[in-house]
């Protein structure tokens, strides 16, 4: 049986895009155009994966009202966020209610459906192994270096044992300094990796400020990742 | 604008009183011109009326008798004290011609004395000249004589009167005689003015006389007499008048006074003098005694009335420029030159200046008969309702003073109405000033102060408020636009991509095609110029939740020239730093955002071959990050909006990469975030430009910050 997928997507050209391409991945698709329509839907059995537009219609914010809504069903559930809504702000209150990852218009289609596979095969992992995925303990899929544990499949990222709570976006982009230890990581580098369409050094630079700011949030005197300033970002072990 | 003088409106408005006062000076010219055109046609009037009345008095038998008669001694005291006790006309009485000087009173009895009291006795005074002598005889009775009740001796020294001196002064201060009796009954005082002057004193019981002799040539026109009394220490001084008029007998006979009288004009004075200059008739005890007139002020406020009579008084001394003298008639100086005049055959007028207010033409004529002078007529005169230069002071002085003050007042008020319409104008600019931030950014979006007041000004300020709140939300309308577009454009943009993507799975021949390249190329580059648009303008507020950390900024420098050698082949970089850390406090990210857009503008702007010079240098609090680049100068129309959003110079198509405008903007919004600031300069002695951002230094100890991230 196909895992089903609800798109909510208030413009048909951009749903209907959506739903065909993943549709052809072999997922189910289900599409609604507004708040209300997706409301009833969710009446029913819960899907296995959402992708919430946040602007439908005129409601601004009806994304996250759906967000907040489904994580009272089912806290488990992966949600994407598909916007045009790409301020900083908007993107914390997201990732803060639950959602998965957030990512930004225009989207790369092959992207979006590498995603929605990636974290249903997350949600399955989870959910053939209990509460891992909450917890701090490595495991023999993650990539170690030093006190860094980092498991892609897995969404998970621990420091010093530590779990940190990274998006979908920034342990791309922290699996890719990691790559190769003690190099210099160029912006291209990181652009391809973030896999979305349009990516500046702005955005990796904020990116890479957020994934700082978070692992100190467990380790005040954590220092590995250096800038390579106008060429990148390196991982060092050095403190 | 184009050069030239420019003017304040308070320097304008000061500008405006050289014309006022220039009006104000013609005026005065013209009214100077008017009053010595009067001046002169009144000393022409005088001049006719005397030589008339001159040919009328010589025509006269009586006249003729009376000036060729011998004259007569005669005394008259002027002044109030010495004023004569006889009601006769000018106290005239013949002394007997027998003069002898011996103390005794036989040839003055006839003569009618001055009487008057001091403090400690009764004076008589007479006075009598002759030709060439002055005569004077006083009779002192006072309280010191006689022996006190209470003496126990009477000797030789019996009169209590033990020293005293009368000293006798004219003017100007000539001692007479001075008297010290040792003893009662020493008759003989000592004159001090060598023989010319002779004297005897005599004492009794009641008190006592002196009689004196000198020459009249000695006393001048008028003069003052004083008797001191000096007893024992005390100095009392009996003070017989203000002046006295020598030389001046009034009337020789009856017959004299008539035919002056008859001359008409109660407001003309007159003198008759004989071939000698004596003055042998005048009608000044009829004249104008008590005839000054007080000029009433009428409704005038009484400050208002003392300034324009002030200023009046003023205009007419300067237009007239007549020559002050006190009240002698006839006005010592005139009078004397105008007898001498007519005295040797010929005529003159003269405008003189009475107690330094009223004027008074002066004219003099000789009396001629037979063919010799035989006297000379003076007239003077001050009459007010004659029509003369006086007049037309009086008329137009008043007018023309209140005219001034009134300018004055008028300019005054103006000036001063200025000055506050200047000030709230200064308040205005001021607080449009601070409104409005550098590059356009508005602090305010309306206006608080003037904008309760209902005049014009307020209704400008209004409108400014009104101004500036329609520019802040347009400001807020663009400052928005970016985020609105990138909503509304991001949304059709993602229908082309997706579409383009399912076509490209559609058809496979479709995905490779070239014009499927280009599609997706202007998809990214749209989303790019959305996205850029969209940073720049959200640049303020992201950095709002920007962490700073101390960290040493030639360090970075360093590190990130060194990377710009790897990304930008073919460009060469100098870079020098100072060996010694230099810290700031920064958003590193963001300072190498910073870089990026300066690099990127001197890459692009740099001569081909040319480096690119970076440097860090120190000054006491901060630091200065400087690029260099030799290219192609920055045009003078840019260097003031240089640092706004939107502003390029880049020519089309001069690289592949995206342009709008932004990136100098983003240099001063991070410099200015650190607070710092970038200035951009033409290299003064070769073609190129400089980009320096200053930062403030940060004192640190050692190890206290990082090295550079």
């Amino acid at each position: 049986m196909s895992q089903r997928i609800v798109i909510v997507e208030d413009d048909d050209d951009q749903r209907n895009n959506y739903k065909d391409a993943i549709e052809k991945k072999g997922y189910e698709v289900v599409a609604y155009d507004s708040k209300e329509s997706a409301l009833i839907g969710f009446e029913g059995a819960l899907p296995d994966l959402v992708v919430l537009d946040i602007i439908l219609k005129e409601e601004t914010d009806a994304g996250f009202e759906l967000c907040r809504a489904l994580m009272a069903k089912d806290p488990t559930l992966p949600i994407i966020f598909l916007t045009e809504r790409i301020d900083e702000i908007d993107k914390i209150s997201g990732l803060r209610m639950g959602a998965w990852d957030y990512l930004s218009k225009p989207i790369s289609l092959n992207y979006l459906t590498v995603r929605i596979s990636s974290l249903l095969h997350i949600n399955q992992s989870h959910a053939e192994s209990g509460d891992g995925a909450h917890a701090g303990m490595a495991s023999e899929d993650d990539i170690l270096v030093g006190e860094l544990a980092v498991n892609s499949e897995a969404m998970r990222v621990t420091w010093k044992g530590q779990r940190v709570n990274l998006s979908a976006t920034e342990l791309r982009m922290l699996a890719n300094l990691i790559e190769k230890p003690e190099y210099a990581v160029s912006y291209e580098s990181f652009m391809n990796a973030a896999m979305e369409s349009l990516v500046t050094r702005n955005t990796i630079n904020t990116h890479m400020h957020n994934i700082r700011k978070k692992i100190r949030r467990v380790d005040p005197s954590f220092t590995c990742i250096k800038s390579e300033y106008g060429y990148g970002y390196r991982w060092t072990s050095e403190s | 604008m184009a050069g030239g003088v420019t003017f304040s409106l308070r320097a304008k408005i000061s500008l405006l009183a050289v014309p006022v006062l220039g009006l104000g000076a013609f005026n005065l010219y013209e009214l100077h011109g008017a009053a010595q055109s009067l001046d002169s046609y009144q000393r022409e009037t005088q001049l006719q009326k005397v030589r008339y009345f001159a040919k009328t008095l010589s025509e006269q038998e009586v006249v003729r008798e009376a000036l060729a008669a011998p004259p007569l001694l005669l005394h008259r005291v002027r002044g109030e004290l010495l004023r004569p006790v006889s009601a006769g006309r000018g106290g005239v009485t013949q002394i007997a011609p027998e003069f002898q000087l011996d103390g005794f009173d036989s040839e003055w009895r006839p003569l009618v004395s001055q009487v008057m009291r001091s403090a400690n006795a009764d004076i008589k005074v007479f006075l009598a000249e002759g030709e060439t002598k002055l005569q004077m005889f006083i009779e002192v009775r006072d309280a010191l004589t006689g022996v006190p009740p209470d003496a126990v001796q009477i000797n030789y020294y019996d009169h209590w009167r033990q020293k005293y001196s009368v000293l006798l002064r004219l003017k100007p201060k000539i001692p007479l005689l001075q008297l010290e009796p040792k003893f009662v009954g020493e008759q003989e005082g000592r004159p001090v003015a060598g023989d010319i002057w002779s004297a005897v004193m005599r004492t009794g019981d009641a008190g006592f006389v002196i009689e004196a002799e000198g020459a009249l040539q000695q006393v001048a026109a008028t003069a003052e007499l004083r008797i001191e009394l000096i007893s024992g220490q005390t100095r009392q001084i009996a003070f017989f008048g203000d002046e006295l008029e020598f030389g001046l007998p009034i009337q020789s006979t009856a017959n004299l006074g008539d035919a002056l009288n008859d001359l008409g004009s109660g407001e003309t004075r007159y003198w008759l003098t004989d071939r000698y200059g004596h003055i042998r008739a005048s009608d000044q005890l009829t004249a104008t005694a008590g005839a000054t007139t007080t000029k009433t002020p009428g409704s005038r406020p009484l400050f208002l009335s003392r300034w324009i009579n002030g200023v009046s008084l003023l205009l007419q001394r300067r237009l007239l420029q007549f020559t002050a003298e006190g009240d002698v008639l006839p006005h010592r100086e005139s009078g004397r030159k105008l007898l001498e005049l007519a005295l040797n055959g010929a005529t003159g007028a003269h405008s003189v200046a009475r107690n330094n207010e009223t004027r008074a033409v002066n004219a003099s004529y000789p009396i001629v008969h037979g063919g010799q002078t035989i006297g000379t007529l003076l007239i003077s005169d001050d009459s007010k309702s004659a029509f003369g230069a006086d007049i037309l002071l009086d008329i137009l002085g008043p007018v023309f003073a209140s005219l001034i003050i009134t300018l004055g007042a008028v300019f005054l008020l103006l000036w001063l109405m200025i000055q506050t319409i200047v000030q709230r104008l200064g308040r205005l600019g001021h607080e449009t000033n601070i409104s409005v931030a550098r590059y356009g950014n508005l602090r305010e979006s309306y206006l608080q102060k003037e904008i309760s007041t209902g005049d014009e000004i307020g209704t400008l300020v209004h409108n400014i408020s009104d101004i500036l709140s329609w520019l802040h939300q347009h400001n807020q309308f663009l400052e928005r636009m970016p985020r609105t577009l990138r909503h509304e454009i991001n949304n059709p943009l993602n229908i082309v991509s997706t579409s383009l993507q399912n076509l490209a799975d559609e058809v496979p021949s479709a995905g490779t095609s070239k014009y499927m390249d280009s599609a997706r190329r202007g998809v990214l580059r749209i989303g790019s110029i959305v996205q850029y648009l969209a940073d720049a303008v959200s640049l303020e507020e992201s950095l709002k939740s920007a962490d700073r950390e101390i960290i040493d900024i030639g360090s970075l420098i360093e590190k990130y020239i060194a990377n710009c050698r790897q990304t930008h082949k073919g460009v060469q970089f100098e870079c020098h730093v100072p060996r010694h850390p230099v810290y700031v406090e920064v958003s590193d990210y963001r300072i190498e955002q910073l870089m990026d857009k300066i690099i990127d503008n001197a890459v692009d702007f740099q001569t081909k071959g040319t480096s690119i010079r970076i440097q860090l240098t120190t000054l006491r609090n901060k630091a200065q990050i400087i690029v260099r680049n030799y290219g192609p100068k920055l045009p003078r129309h840019l260097e003031n909006n240089l640092f706004a959003s939107m502003v390029t110079e880049r020519p089309e198509a001069q690289t592949s990469r995206l342009h709008f405008g932004l990136g100098l903007y983003v240099v001063r919004v991070i410099a200015e975030y650190h607070n710092g600031d970038v200035r951009v300069a033409n290299l003064e002695n070769e073609p190129g430009v400089s980009v320096t951002v200053s930062l403030p230094r940060v004192l640190v100890h050692k190890g206290a910050a990082k090295k550079g991230a």
